[in-house]
């Protein structure tokens, strides 16, 4: 081979490796996308115009604790639990704010399923739920979910949440 | 013949709950105390069941219909039982495990939905679908399905709480398709297959998830509860 055809061929290569890269960062697709250190796992609903975005750590791949008790716990009252929902709005509309009216246009909702501790930190967020059509990128997705789990906290009121090893709150933004 | 009380972990949801029921007339279901109940404890269960039906148009018309069942008194107790409160199909009673469970108004209105199920929607009773016996995850996913409709927006199911993310989401979607993006109560009049399918496979997935209620499923049992409440009549503005 000689040098010209060499050149060409490492050229192409590193093209490819370039738009795969920016591919994962821009859109998402079917399957494990690791953007900015961030591995997110990617499906898209067969049943519903929804997409499931897997943001799970690793130690929770194989689910979180449940209770050990041989019987279910009592369930956290209605008012018991606060979630900073101002907080998390801020966060999206931060890092969306060039595309806040696009996203208004295109009526998206997103679905965010926390995890908290009983010191209402986070402890996880299990997954997000965009429309199939999203504008949002994996890019800006992992620079949301970093802020989110550093900036959003939970407060509990009761006793029952001590109950439950981990606390569940989904919640839905619209734009 | 024993029904547990299902786990209730956390909530959610941009959009509260609405208190649809508010400004129904009161329900007056017909209870029969133990004797060992005070007048005290008997006057808090009695609030703690009327703000349960004050939770929404759906429980008002669950504890409605209770209420207006000819010669069903529902037993009331509180002593040592599995859990923090069962319904007893066969003593057509509840069992509370204290008195703070007693007051629990999650907690009564799951036990109601229970009665519910046995008095009025299932003409043969839930007798037959107690703990661990066939039917009884049919019977628990009926009523974590109600809470979750009821609540109206996906995004505060808890029935798979602990299934994958994605099946998760897609039950979580469900809900809001059944609720029309948490705007309306779903119309199980009409579109019964497609409401069915998604039905008996969100209940297998609710079943392996749930340790509490793993017990097998019975392909045929349908969730008649449900069907009778959201029969297209019913709307959270109240409408009836």
């Amino acid at each position: 081979m000689n040098i010209f055809l060499r050149l060409l061929t490492i050229s192409t290569i590193a093209n490819v490796v370039f738009c795969s890269i920016s591919e994962a960062q821009e859109k998402f697709v079917q399957g494990l996308q690791t953007v900015d250190g961030k591995t997110f796992k990617v499906t898209f609903s067969k049943s519903f115009d929804i997409m499931s975005v897997d943001s799970r750590l690793p130690i929770y791949k194989d689910g979180y604790p449940q209770p050990q008790s041989p019987t279910p716990p009592l369930p956290i009252r209605s008012g018991d639990m606060e979630v900073d929902t101002v907080v998390d709005r801020n966060i999206f509309f931060d890092v969306l704010e060039s595309k806040l009216d696009a996203l208004n246009t295109n009526k998206e909702v997103v679905i965010i399923n926390y995890v908290f501790d009983h010191d209402g930190n986070i402890l996880d967020i299990s997954s997000y739920g965009f429309p199939k059509n999203t504008l949002i990128t994996p890019k800006e997705l992992a620079m949301i979910d970093k802020r989110l789990r550093k900036e959003v906290k939970a407060s509990f009121k009761g006793r029952e949440y001590l109950e439950h090893p981990v606390i569940f709150y989904g919640r839905e933004i619209r734009f | 013949m024993l029904l547990l009380v299902l786990v209730g972990q956390g909530g959610g949801s941009e959009d509260p709950p609405y208190g649809g029921g508010g400004s129904q007339p009161k329900t007056k279901i017909t209870f029969s105390f133990c004797a060992e109940l005070n007048s005290t404890q008997k006057t808090n269960i009695k609030n703690a069941v009327q703000d349960a039906a004050d939770l929404n148009c759906a429980t008002y018309v669950v504890n409605m219909a209770l209420a207006n069942k000819p010669s069903l008194a529902i037993g009331i107790c509180v002593d040592e039982t599995l859990g923090n409160g069962t319904y007893n199909a066969a003593t057509k009673s509840i069992v509370f495990s204290t008195d703070f469970a007693s007051t629990h108004v999650e907690v009564i209105r799951h036990e109601l939905f229970h009665a519910y199920q046995d008095n009025i929607a299932y003409s043969g009773g839930i007798g037959d679908y107690s703990l661990g016996e066939p039917g009884f995850s049919n019977i628990e996913f009926e009523q974590a399905l109600f809470h979750d409709i009821m609540m109206l927006h996906g995004s505060s199911a808890t029935a798979l709480n602990h299934a994958d993310p994605a099946v998760k989401l897609d039950y979580q979607a469900w809900i809001n398709t059944l609720t029309s993006n948490g705007t309306e109560y779903p119309d199980f009049s009409a579109n019964w297959s497609t409401f069915e399918t998604k039905y008996f496979e969100f209940l297998e997935e609710f079943k392996n998830t749930s340790p509490y209620y793993n017990a097998p499923v019975i392909g045929t049992l349908e969730p008649e509860a449900l069907k009778r409440v959201f029969n297209g009549g019913l709307q959270p503005d109240c409408e009836n």
